[in-house]
């Protein structure tokens, strides 16, 4: 039997696993398809030709409407966190992609919205934040509840700020963190790896192009900054941004203004800038690659993360962090690391810092059957890193003294039940057991 | 410049933005009635009560049933979000002929009586009542 156009259409949409629902030019449902009806409790018959806003009740309805966006902007939506709410009144976390339906005579005359349901991903965010720390920023060492209490003090701020810190200390992290608690969460937050672009790509990145600015600008394009308007813009590796570009940025964060590539016309963004560099600074300016007032404008709020040799007794708290993530994602029952292998995470000098741990860990829960991740499942390099090297203490606390400390502060948290301090620090009762006779806590 | 827009702009009820949409929409369709009953509500709360009271006479002389079978659902209008407001401005204060106008426009899509009753009160404040007369006589009495 053959189908027709409009049934074959039907019957595509249906095989999908995410939502998706079509709006005409005034923003009324001609059609849902089947995990869409599922995902909210209702039925495509009974909310055809009502409008978008009063079926799927989300926030965005009343602000930023994905389609408005794309409407605005000429360019589609993807992976939009939003929420919408079920027929039971339940609210449902969303990603959503967007797109206008044109005629032929490009006019727009309707949208098209898919969305999928996060409910679960957002469950394992929740857990891991609540066992981590600081709105997913895992770590207790002084330097980095230092650095969490300068985010909140500075959460009201639009000043700039300029993250530093070795790659892989996460400084994507701490923009996030920032972003999260500040006044503009609820606006767009756009992020951009300076590094990986041409000058002349970048500069369209950033600010768009008109039709006919270069050769492959076949169209007008908008660029980041002014869709992160109203929000804030992450600039990663903003050091090795061409100096003419930084000529061009830095007058943005002064003035808010900029001009599309091609185009005369300026046009002004009220934006935050989050700049990050793994960068040393200084060297940086010395030798010419960035600008002095770039830099300045971009340091009003400076944030340097440790790297991680330098928070070791941070090591645990983010190997329980990691075991966590990847026991939800993976299903796979793994819930501690062996002691000889906890011995060898917080031995290493960790070059890559907390991602290569989580890769290290990522590893290690690959090969591992067992509940338990074993020293021999651990990278090569690691296992190797701590014959040859040997261990260097922090740099701003001995080692013992801190561990010291940890033990007494933990000690007292949990009573002196040896099981649930050994458990938070995410070591075996053995290795608890050595570490509190060499302390001292205990005799036997 | 895109209808869709200024349709976009009018659900979130922002009306300063939807008019130079729906106004292009209008150029390229001088007969859109419902561009025009949304251009009304959106003149009103910008505070362009004559241009509205302009395409609202055009709209009455045209067939008044264009605004009065507004349905307040399915046509979202928002003119039971907008009269108490309006009512709430000029409460104990005398008035004015813009402000019986406004009412007399927003009720006709909700109650046709009220609507008759802020056109009756227009009339004899006006100098020249000679337009809100020919509306009061082209409304049905109910």
């Amino acid at each position: 039997m053959k189908l027709t156009n409009g049934k074959l259409t039907e019957v595509i949409l249906d095989s999908l696993g995410e939502g998706l629902f079509t709006v005409d030019k005034d923003f009324r449902i001609n059609s849902l398809n089947r995990a869409g009806e599922q995902m909210f409790g209702v039925k495509k018959a009974d909310v055809i030709g009502d409008f978008c806003k009063n079926v799927f009740k989300s926030k965005r309805c009343f602000g930023e409407c994905p389609i408005e966006r794309v409407l605005e902007n000429g360019a589609s939506v993807y992976d939009l966190e939003s929420e919408m709410v079920t027929k039971k009144g339940r609210r449902l976390p969303v990603k959503i992609n967007a797109s206008v339906l044109k005629d032929a005579e490009n006019k727009p005359i309707g949208g098209v919205v898919s969305f999928r349901d996060m409910s679960h991903l957002e469950t394992i965010q929740k857990n891991l934040i609540n066992a981590s720390g600081f709105h997913g920023v895992i770590g207790r060492h002084k330097s980095m509840v230092e650095i969490y209490k300068l985010i909140e003090e500075v959460a009201d701020s639009h000043s700039s700020v300029m993250i530093t810190g070795e790659s892989g200390t996460g400084k994507e992290m701490i923009a996030d963190a920032i972003q999260k608690i500040s006044s503009r969460k609820d606006k767009p937050f756009v992020k951009i790896n300076c590094s990986v672009f041409p000058p002349q790509l970048l500069a369209s990145e950033l600010f768009g192009h008109v039709k006919g600015a270069f050769t492959d600008a076949v169209k007008d394009r908008v660029g980041r900054f002014e869709i992160a308007d109203g929000g804030t813009i992450f600039l990663d590796e903003a050091a090795e941004m061409p100096l003419q570009m930084q000529v061009q940025l830095l007058r943005v964060v002064q003035e808010g203004t900029f001009e599309r590539v091609g185009e005369s016309i300026t046009r002004k963004v009220d934006v935050r800038v989050i700049a990050a560099t793994n960068k040393n600074v200084n060297v940086e300016m010395q030798e010419g690659r960035m600008r002095e007032d770039l830099f300045y404008r971009l340091n009003v709020i400076p944030i340097e993360i440790p790297p991680l040799r330098q928070r070791r007794s941070d090591i645990p708290h983010l190997v329980q962090h990691f075991l966590k993530k990847y026991a939800l994602i993976s299903g796979k029952n793994i819930t501690e690391v062996d002691d000889e292998a906890m011995d060898y995470l917080t031995g290493y000098q960790w070059p890559g810092n907390v991602r290569e741990l989580e890769n290290a860990i990522e590893y290690a829960f690959a090969r591992s059957k067992d509940t338990i991740i074993h020293a021999s499942k651990l990278p090569l390099n690691i296992r190797a890193g701590i014959k040859c090297t040997d261990r260097l203490p922090e740099e701003n606390m001995p080692v013992q003294a801190d561990e010291y400390l940890l033990l007494k502060n933990l000690l007292q948290k949990h009573q002196w039940n040896r099981s649930r301090v050994a458990a938070e620090m995410g070591i075996g009762r053995t290795t608890l057991w050595r570490r509190l006779k060499a302390h001292g806590f205990v005799n036997e | 410049m895109s209808e869709m827009l200024g349709n976009r702009y009018f659900l979130a009820r922002q009306f300063d933005k939807a008019i130079p949409y729906l106004e292009d929409a209008l150029a390229q369709n001088p007969d859109g009635d419902k561009i025009k009953k949304k251009l009304i509500l959106c003149f009103i709360q910008t505070g362009q009560i004559e241009r509205a009271f302009s395409l609202f006479y055009e709209l009455i002389e045209k067939n008044p049933n264009i605004i009065i079978d507004t349905d307040i659902y399915y046509d979202d209008c928002p003119c039971n979000e907008l009269i108490p407001e309006w009512e709430k401005k000029s409460k104990g204060e005398e008035k004015s002929l813009e402000y019986l106008e406004t009412l007399a426009m927003l009720y006709l899509y909700c109650n046709v009586n009220k609507s008759l009753s802020y056109l009756k009160k227009a009339s004899r404040k006006a100098d020249n009542p000679a337009k809100i007369i020919t509306v009061m006589n082209r409304l049905p009495k109910v």
